[in-house]
Protein backbone atom coordinates (compact mmCIF):
# COMPACT_ATOMS: atom_id res chain seq x y z
CA UNK A 1 0.00 0.00 0.00
CA UNK A 2 1.23 3.43 -0.79
CA UNK A 3 1.34 6.31 1.67
CA UNK A 4 -1.67 7.88 -0.03
CA UNK A 5 -3.69 4.66 0.25
CA UNK A 6 -2.73 4.34 3.91
CA UNK A 7 -3.74 7.94 4.52
CA UNK A 8 -7.06 7.47 2.76
CA UNK A 9 -7.75 4.48 5.00
CA UNK A 10 -7.22 6.58 8.11
CA UNK A 11 -9.14 9.53 6.64
CA UNK A 12 -12.09 7.29 5.85
CA UNK A 13 -12.66 6.74 9.58
CA UNK A 14 -11.73 10.23 10.82
CA UNK A 15 -14.01 13.16 10.20
CA UNK A 16 -12.38 15.86 12.32
CA UNK A 17 -8.90 17.26 12.12
CA UNK A 18 -8.30 16.50 15.83
CA UNK A 19 -9.34 12.85 15.36
CA UNK A 20 -7.07 12.50 12.34
CA UNK A 21 -4.07 14.11 14.07
CA UNK A 22 -4.65 12.08 17.24
CA UNK A 23 -4.94 8.76 15.38
CA UNK A 24 -1.79 9.38 13.34
CA UNK A 25 0.02 10.22 16.58
CA UNK A 26 -1.24 6.98 18.20
CA UNK A 27 -0.20 5.05 15.07
CA UNK A 28 3.30 6.52 15.24
CA UNK A 29 3.64 5.59 18.89
CA UNK A 30 2.30 2.10 18.27
CA UNK A 31 4.66 1.47 15.35
CA UNK A 32 7.65 2.82 17.26
CA UNK A 33 6.81 0.51 20.15
CA UNK A 34 6.28 -2.42 17.77
CA UNK A 35 9.55 -1.93 15.95
CA UNK A 36 11.83 -0.81 18.69
CA UNK A 37 10.46 -2.50 21.85
CA UNK A 38 11.54 -6.10 22.66
CA UNK A 39 8.08 -6.83 23.97
CA UNK A 40 5.20 -7.93 21.81
CA UNK A 41 2.70 -5.15 21.56
CA UNK A 42 -1.05 -5.73 21.43
CA UNK A 43 -2.89 -2.97 19.59
CA UNK A 44 -6.00 -2.92 21.76
CA UNK A 45 -4.01 -2.96 24.96
CA UNK A 46 -1.75 -0.26 23.63
CA UNK A 47 -4.73 1.93 22.73
CA UNK A 48 -6.33 1.35 26.06
CA UNK A 49 -3.07 2.21 27.79
CA UNK A 50 -3.10 5.48 25.83
CA UNK A 51 -6.69 6.13 26.90
CA UNK A 52 -7.88 6.13 23.33
CA UNK A 53 -11.61 6.49 22.79
CA UNK A 54 -13.83 3.67 21.74
CA UNK A 55 -14.10 5.26 18.34
CA UNK A 56 -10.32 5.34 18.05
CA UNK A 57 -10.12 1.65 18.91
CA UNK A 58 -12.91 0.84 16.48
CA UNK A 59 -11.15 2.84 13.78
CA UNK A 60 -7.79 1.10 14.34
CA UNK A 61 -9.47 -2.31 14.27
CA UNK A 62 -11.41 -1.45 11.13
CA UNK A 63 -8.19 -0.71 9.21
CA UNK A 64 -7.30 -4.45 9.21
CA UNK A 65 -4.01 -6.32 9.56
CA UNK A 66 -2.88 -5.46 6.03
CA UNK A 67 -2.81 -1.80 7.03
CA UNK A 68 -0.29 -2.36 9.85
CA UNK A 69 1.73 -4.83 7.77
CA UNK A 70 2.41 -2.10 5.23
CA UNK A 71 4.71 -0.41 7.74
CA UNK A 72 8.26 -1.42 8.51
CA UNK A 73 11.32 0.12 10.09
CA UNK A 74 12.41 1.59 6.77
CA UNK A 75 9.25 3.33 5.59
CA UNK A 76 7.43 4.17 8.81
CA UNK A 77 8.77 7.68 9.37
CA UNK A 78 8.73 8.52 5.69
CA UNK A 79 5.09 7.45 5.38
CA UNK A 80 4.07 9.18 8.61
CA UNK A 81 5.80 12.40 7.55
CA UNK A 82 4.03 12.23 4.20
CA UNK A 83 0.72 11.84 6.03
CA UNK A 84 1.49 14.88 8.20
CA UNK A 85 2.08 16.88 5.03
CA UNK A 86 -1.16 15.60 3.50
CA UNK A 87 -3.15 16.78 6.54
CA UNK A 88 -1.97 20.29 5.84
CA UNK A 89 -3.55 20.43 2.38
CA UNK A 90 -6.87 18.80 3.22
CA UNK A 91 -9.76 21.36 3.27
CA UNK A 92 -11.11 22.03 6.74
CA UNK A 93 -14.52 23.52 7.53
CA UNK A 94 -15.18 25.03 10.96
CA UNK A 95 -18.60 24.05 12.21
CA UNK A 96 -20.35 25.73 15.14
CA UNK A 97 -23.23 23.88 16.83
CA UNK A 98 -25.17 24.78 20.00
CA UNK A 99 -24.40 21.57 21.89
CA UNK A 100 -21.44 19.29 22.57
CA UNK A 101 -21.67 16.53 19.97
CA UNK A 102 -21.30 12.90 20.92
CA UNK A 103 -18.94 10.81 18.76
CA UNK A 104 -21.85 9.39 16.80
CA UNK A 105 -23.03 12.91 16.07
CA UNK A 106 -19.55 13.81 14.86
CA UNK A 107 -19.54 10.82 12.51
CA UNK A 108 -22.99 11.74 11.27
CA UNK A 109 -21.89 15.33 10.65
CA UNK A 110 -18.70 14.13 8.98
CA UNK A 111 -20.56 11.85 6.63
CA UNK A 112 -23.02 14.60 5.76
CA UNK A 113 -20.22 17.02 4.89
CA UNK A 114 -18.27 14.44 2.86
CA UNK A 115 -21.39 13.62 0.97
CA UNK A 116 -22.59 17.18 0.48
CA UNK A 117 -19.38 19.26 0.26
CA UNK A 118 -16.30 17.12 -0.50
CA UNK A 119 -14.91 13.59 -0.12
CA UNK A 120 -11.79 14.48 1.82
CA UNK A 121 -13.14 17.36 3.89
CA UNK A 122 -12.28 17.56 7.57
CA UNK A 123 -14.34 19.20 10.31
CA UNK A 124 -13.24 21.54 13.04
CA UNK A 125 -16.18 21.43 15.42
CA UNK A 126 -16.84 24.18 18.01
CA UNK A 127 -19.64 24.53 20.54
CA UNK A 128 -21.63 27.81 20.66
CA UNK A 129 -24.81 27.68 22.80
CA UNK A 130 -26.09 30.94 21.30
CA UNK A 131 -26.62 29.22 17.95
CA UNK A 132 -30.00 27.90 19.04
CA UNK A 133 -32.17 26.27 16.40
CA UNK A 134 -29.42 25.72 13.83
CA UNK A 135 -25.69 25.98 13.32
CA UNK A 136 -22.99 28.12 11.73
CA UNK A 137 -19.85 27.39 9.75
CA UNK A 138 -16.80 29.11 8.31
CA UNK A 139 -15.88 28.00 4.80
CA UNK A 140 -13.23 29.51 2.57
CA UNK A 141 -12.87 32.48 4.90
CA UNK A 142 -16.60 33.30 5.09
CA UNK A 143 -18.63 32.83 8.29
CA UNK A 144 -22.30 31.94 7.77
CA UNK A 145 -24.90 31.79 10.51
CA UNK A 146 -27.85 29.45 9.99
CA UNK A 147 -29.16 29.53 13.54
CA UNK A 148 -32.49 30.87 14.81
CA UNK A 149 -31.02 34.34 14.32
CA UNK A 150 -30.68 33.63 10.60
CA UNK A 151 -34.25 32.46 10.29
CA UNK A 152 -35.56 35.39 12.23
CA UNK A 153 -33.61 37.80 10.02
CA UNK A 154 -34.82 35.95 6.99
CA UNK A 155 -38.40 36.50 8.10
CA UNK A 156 -37.71 39.94 9.52
CA UNK A 157 -40.42 41.64 7.45
CA UNK A 158 -43.05 39.17 8.55
CA UNK A 159 -42.01 39.61 12.19
CA UNK A 160 -41.93 43.40 11.85
CA UNK A 161 -45.38 43.32 10.30
CA UNK A 162 -46.70 41.21 13.16
CA UNK A 163 -45.17 43.66 15.66
CA UNK A 164 -46.48 46.70 13.74
CA UNK A 165 -49.95 45.19 13.58
CA UNK A 166 -49.76 44.44 17.24
CA UNK A 167 -48.63 47.99 18.10
CA UNK A 168 -51.33 49.50 15.88
CA UNK A 169 -53.94 47.36 17.51
CA UNK A 170 -52.59 48.32 20.91
CA UNK A 171 -52.88 52.04 20.15
CA UNK A 172 -56.29 51.52 18.59
CA UNK A 173 -57.59 49.84 21.70
CA UNK B 1 3.87 182.84 -40.38
CA UNK B 2 7.25 184.68 -41.04
CA UNK B 3 8.81 181.48 -42.26
CA UNK B 4 6.00 181.03 -44.70
CA UNK B 5 6.46 184.61 -45.81
CA UNK B 6 10.20 184.18 -46.36
CA UNK B 7 9.52 181.02 -48.24
CA UNK B 8 7.18 182.89 -50.49
CA UNK B 9 9.65 185.74 -51.20
CA UNK B 10 12.73 183.56 -51.41
CA UNK B 11 12.51 183.06 -55.21
CA UNK B 12 12.35 186.80 -55.74
CA UNK B 13 15.43 187.33 -53.58
CA UNK B 14 17.32 184.65 -55.42
CA UNK B 15 16.51 186.19 -58.80
CA UNK B 16 17.52 189.56 -57.48
CA UNK B 17 20.89 188.33 -56.24
CA UNK B 18 21.58 186.65 -59.55
CA UNK B 19 20.80 189.88 -61.37
CA UNK B 20 23.12 191.72 -59.04
CA UNK B 21 25.93 189.27 -59.59
CA UNK B 22 25.46 189.43 -63.37
CA UNK B 23 25.57 193.16 -63.16
CA UNK B 24 28.74 193.06 -61.11
CA UNK B 25 30.40 190.70 -63.56
CA UNK B 26 29.35 192.91 -66.43
CA UNK B 27 30.83 196.00 -64.77
CA UNK B 28 34.11 194.21 -64.01
CA UNK B 29 34.40 192.90 -67.54
CA UNK B 30 33.71 196.25 -69.08
CA UNK B 31 36.18 197.92 -66.77
CA UNK B 32 38.92 195.44 -67.82
CA UNK B 33 38.01 195.74 -71.44
CA UNK B 34 37.95 199.56 -71.24
CA UNK B 35 41.42 199.63 -69.60
CA UNK B 36 42.95 197.69 -72.37
CA UNK B 37 41.40 199.99 -74.83
CA UNK B 38 41.50 203.33 -73.07
CA UNK B 39 44.52 202.90 -70.92
CA UNK B 40 42.82 204.88 -68.21
CA UNK B 41 44.29 204.82 -64.76
CA UNK B 42 43.20 201.73 -62.80
CA UNK B 43 42.27 203.64 -59.69
CA UNK B 44 39.92 205.73 -61.66
CA UNK B 45 38.38 202.76 -63.25
CA UNK B 46 38.10 201.02 -60.00
CA UNK B 47 36.55 204.00 -58.40
CA UNK B 48 34.05 204.28 -61.25
CA UNK B 49 33.30 200.71 -61.08
CA UNK B 50 32.94 200.84 -57.38
CA UNK B 51 30.71 203.75 -57.65
CA UNK B 52 28.63 202.17 -60.29
CA UNK B 53 28.50 198.91 -58.44
CA UNK B 54 27.62 200.70 -55.26
CA UNK B 55 24.97 202.48 -57.15
CA UNK B 56 23.74 199.27 -58.58
CA UNK B 57 23.88 197.59 -55.20
CA UNK B 58 22.21 200.54 -53.62
CA UNK B 59 19.46 200.39 -56.19
CA UNK B 60 19.33 196.72 -55.81
CA UNK B 61 19.00 197.10 -52.07
CA UNK B 62 16.40 199.66 -52.63
CA UNK B 63 14.51 197.44 -54.97
CA UNK B 64 15.08 194.62 -52.56
CA UNK B 65 13.71 196.67 -49.69
CA UNK B 66 10.77 197.56 -51.78
CA UNK B 67 10.26 193.99 -52.64
CA UNK B 68 10.68 193.05 -49.01
CA UNK B 69 8.29 195.66 -47.81
CA UNK B 70 5.90 194.69 -50.50
CA UNK B 71 6.39 191.11 -49.55
CA UNK B 72 5.94 191.87 -45.87
CA UNK B 73 2.84 193.85 -46.62
CA UNK B 74 1.58 191.11 -48.81
CA UNK B 75 2.53 188.68 -46.03
CA UNK B 76 0.74 190.72 -43.43
CA UNK B 77 -2.23 191.03 -45.68
CA UNK B 78 -2.15 187.36 -46.34
CA UNK B 79 -1.55 186.74 -42.67
CA UNK B 80 -4.52 188.80 -41.69
CA UNK B 81 -6.49 187.04 -44.34
CA UNK B 82 -5.17 183.79 -43.13
CA UNK B 83 -5.98 184.77 -39.53
CA UNK B 84 -9.45 185.68 -40.61
CA UNK B 85 -9.65 182.53 -42.63
CA UNK B 86 -8.27 180.59 -39.60
CA UNK B 87 -11.04 181.89 -37.40
CA UNK B 88 -13.54 181.09 -40.03
CA UNK B 89 -11.86 177.80 -40.43
CA UNK B 90 -11.93 177.24 -36.67
CA UNK B 91 -15.54 178.24 -36.58
CA UNK B 92 -16.24 176.07 -39.58
CA UNK B 93 -14.17 173.39 -38.05
CA UNK B 94 -15.96 173.77 -34.75
CA UNK B 95 -19.22 173.81 -36.58
CA UNK B 96 -18.13 170.89 -38.61
CA UNK B 97 -16.82 169.23 -35.51
CA UNK B 98 -20.14 169.82 -33.84
CA UNK B 99 -21.85 168.39 -36.86
CA UNK B 100 -19.37 165.54 -36.79
CA UNK B 101 -19.84 165.23 -33.06
CA UNK B 102 -23.58 165.27 -33.46
CA UNK B 103 -23.30 162.86 -36.31
CA UNK B 104 -20.91 160.74 -34.33
CA UNK B 105 -23.22 160.92 -31.32
CA UNK B 106 -26.13 160.03 -33.50
CA UNK B 107 -24.10 157.38 -35.18
CA UNK B 108 -22.82 156.13 -31.84
CA UNK B 109 -26.32 156.16 -30.44
CA UNK B 110 -27.55 154.39 -33.52
CA UNK B 111 -24.63 152.00 -33.36
CA UNK B 112 -25.18 151.49 -29.64
CA UNK B 113 -28.85 150.99 -30.24
CA UNK B 114 -28.13 148.61 -33.09
CA UNK B 115 -25.48 146.92 -30.96
CA UNK B 116 -27.93 146.68 -28.10
CA UNK B 117 -30.62 145.41 -30.42
CA UNK B 118 -28.16 143.03 -31.93
CA UNK B 119 -26.95 142.03 -28.49
CA UNK B 120 -30.52 141.58 -27.30
CA UNK B 121 -31.26 139.57 -30.41
CA UNK B 122 -28.10 137.58 -29.85
CA UNK B 123 -28.99 137.06 -26.17
CA UNK B 124 -32.51 136.07 -27.14
CA UNK B 125 -31.21 133.79 -29.83
CA UNK B 126 -28.65 132.40 -27.41
CA UNK B 127 -31.31 131.93 -24.76
CA UNK B 128 -33.53 130.20 -27.27
CA UNK B 129 -30.62 128.09 -28.42
CA UNK B 130 -29.65 127.27 -24.83
CA UNK B 131 -33.26 126.59 -23.96
CA UNK B 132 -33.59 124.37 -27.00
CA UNK B 133 -30.34 122.68 -26.11
CA UNK B 134 -31.45 122.26 -22.50
CA UNK B 135 -34.79 120.88 -23.63
CA UNK B 136 -33.01 118.60 -26.05
CA UNK B 137 -30.64 117.50 -23.29
CA UNK B 138 -33.56 117.05 -20.91
CA UNK B 139 -35.36 114.98 -23.49
CA UNK B 140 -32.20 113.04 -24.22
CA UNK B 141 -31.53 112.51 -20.52
CA UNK B 142 -35.14 111.59 -19.92
CA UNK B 143 -35.13 109.14 -22.81
CA UNK B 144 -31.76 107.79 -21.80
CA UNK B 145 -32.67 107.51 -18.14
CA UNK B 146 -35.98 105.88 -19.10
CA UNK B 147 -34.13 103.41 -21.28
CA UNK B 148 -31.57 102.82 -18.54
CA UNK B 149 -34.30 102.44 -15.95
CA UNK B 150 -36.15 100.02 -18.18
CA UNK B 151 -32.95 98.12 -18.88
CA UNK B 152 -32.03 98.11 -15.19
CA UNK B 153 -35.54 96.95 -14.34
CA UNK B 154 -35.22 94.15 -16.89
CA UNK B 155 -31.81 93.23 -15.53
CA UNK B 156 -33.12 93.36 -11.98
CA UNK B 157 -36.14 91.26 -12.92
CA UNK B 158 -33.91 88.73 -14.64
CA UNK B 159 -31.51 88.74 -11.69
CA UNK B 160 -34.35 88.33 -9.19
CA UNK B 161 -35.83 85.58 -11.33
CA UNK B 162 -32.46 83.90 -11.58
CA UNK B 163 -31.79 84.26 -7.85
CA UNK B 164 -35.31 83.10 -7.10
CA UNK B 165 -34.78 80.09 -9.35
CA UNK B 166 -31.44 79.29 -7.79
CA UNK B 167 -32.71 79.78 -4.27
CA UNK B 168 -35.78 77.69 -5.03
CA UNK B 169 -33.62 75.01 -6.55
CA UNK B 170 -31.18 75.07 -3.63
CA UNK B 171 -34.04 75.06 -1.14
CA UNK B 172 -35.67 72.21 -3.04
CA UNK B 173 -32.36 70.35 -3.12
CA UNK B 174 -31.82 71.00 0.58
CA UNK B 175 -35.38 69.88 1.32
CA UNK B 176 -34.92 66.81 -0.83
CA UNK B 177 -31.61 66.06 0.88
CA UNK B 178 -33.27 66.56 4.26
CA UNK B 179 -36.18 64.34 3.22
CA UNK B 180 -33.74 61.72 1.99
CA UNK B 181 -31.71 62.01 5.17
CA UNK B 182 -34.86 61.74 7.29
CA UNK B 183 -36.05 58.77 5.26
CA UNK B 184 -32.62 57.17 5.54
CA UNK B 185 -32.52 57.91 9.26
CA UNK B 186 -36.03 56.56 9.64
CA UNK B 187 -35.06 53.44 7.72
CA UNK B 188 -31.92 53.03 9.83
CA UNK B 189 -33.89 53.52 13.01
CA UNK B 190 -36.51 51.01 11.87
CA UNK B 191 -33.71 48.63 10.96
CA UNK B 192 -32.06 49.13 14.37
CA UNK B 193 -35.42 48.67 16.09
CA UNK B 194 -36.06 45.53 14.04
CA UNK B 195 -32.62 44.24 14.99
CA UNK B 196 -33.28 44.96 18.63
CA UNK B 197 -36.73 43.36 18.49
CA UNK B 198 -35.28 40.31 16.83
CA UNK B 199 -32.49 40.18 19.41
CA UNK B 200 -35.05 40.39 22.18
CA UNK B 201 -37.14 37.74 20.54
CA UNK B 202 -34.10 35.59 19.95
CA UNK B 203 -32.99 35.86 23.57
CA UNK B 204 -36.55 35.20 24.65
CA UNK B 205 -36.73 32.14 22.44
CA UNK B 206 -33.34 30.98 23.61
CA UNK B 207 -34.44 31.21 27.21
CA UNK B 208 -37.77 29.59 26.41
CA UNK B 209 -36.48 26.84 24.09
CA UNK B 210 -33.15 25.97 25.67
CA UNK B 211 -34.76 23.82 28.25
CA UNK B 212 -37.41 22.56 25.88
CA UNK B 213 -35.35 21.37 22.86
CA UNK B 214 -33.81 17.90 23.15
CA UNK B 215 -30.48 17.04 21.59
CA UNK B 216 -32.26 15.11 18.90
CA UNK B 217 -34.42 18.09 18.09
CA UNK B 218 -31.39 20.36 18.11
CA UNK B 219 -29.56 17.90 15.85
CA UNK B 220 -32.49 17.90 13.47
CA UNK B 221 -32.45 21.70 13.43
CA UNK B 222 -28.70 21.61 12.70
CA UNK B 223 -29.19 19.35 9.68
CA UNK B 224 -32.12 21.43 8.56
CA UNK B 225 -29.86 24.50 8.71
CA UNK B 226 -27.11 22.68 6.79
CA UNK B 227 -29.57 21.64 4.10
CA UNK B 228 -30.70 25.26 3.88
CA UNK B 229 -27.08 26.36 3.47
CA UNK B 230 -26.52 23.71 0.83
CA UNK B 231 -29.67 24.85 -0.94
CA UNK B 232 -28.31 28.40 -0.96
CA UNK B 233 -24.97 27.14 -2.40
CA UNK B 234 -23.10 28.37 0.67
CA UNK B 235 -20.52 25.58 0.28
CA UNK B 236 -19.52 26.31 -3.30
Amino acid sequence: MTADQLFQTILHTAYTRSDLQRRIRLLREFLEKSFYSPETTDLTKFLLSKRATTDDIDAFLSWGESFLEAFNKDNTYKVLNTMSEMIKVIPVISVYIPYEPVPAEVVKLGRWFRKSVGDNILLDIHTDPTLLGGCAFAWKGVYRDYSLRYYMHKRKEEISKIIADYVAKLYKD
Amino acid sequence: MSIELLQSILPFLTVLLMIMQLALFFVLFRALFSRQNDDKPIDEILAQTKERSSSIIHRAFGQANKILVSAELEGIRQLSQEKRSGRELVEALEKHLKVVETTLQDHSSETARKAEDSYKAFIKSTEQSIQAHIEKNDKFLTDRSSAMTAHAQEQLDAFIKDVHGKVSMEVEQALQAARNEIAEYKQRRIQVLDEKIIDVLERTLQVALEKKLSLVEQSELVYKALEEAKHENSFS
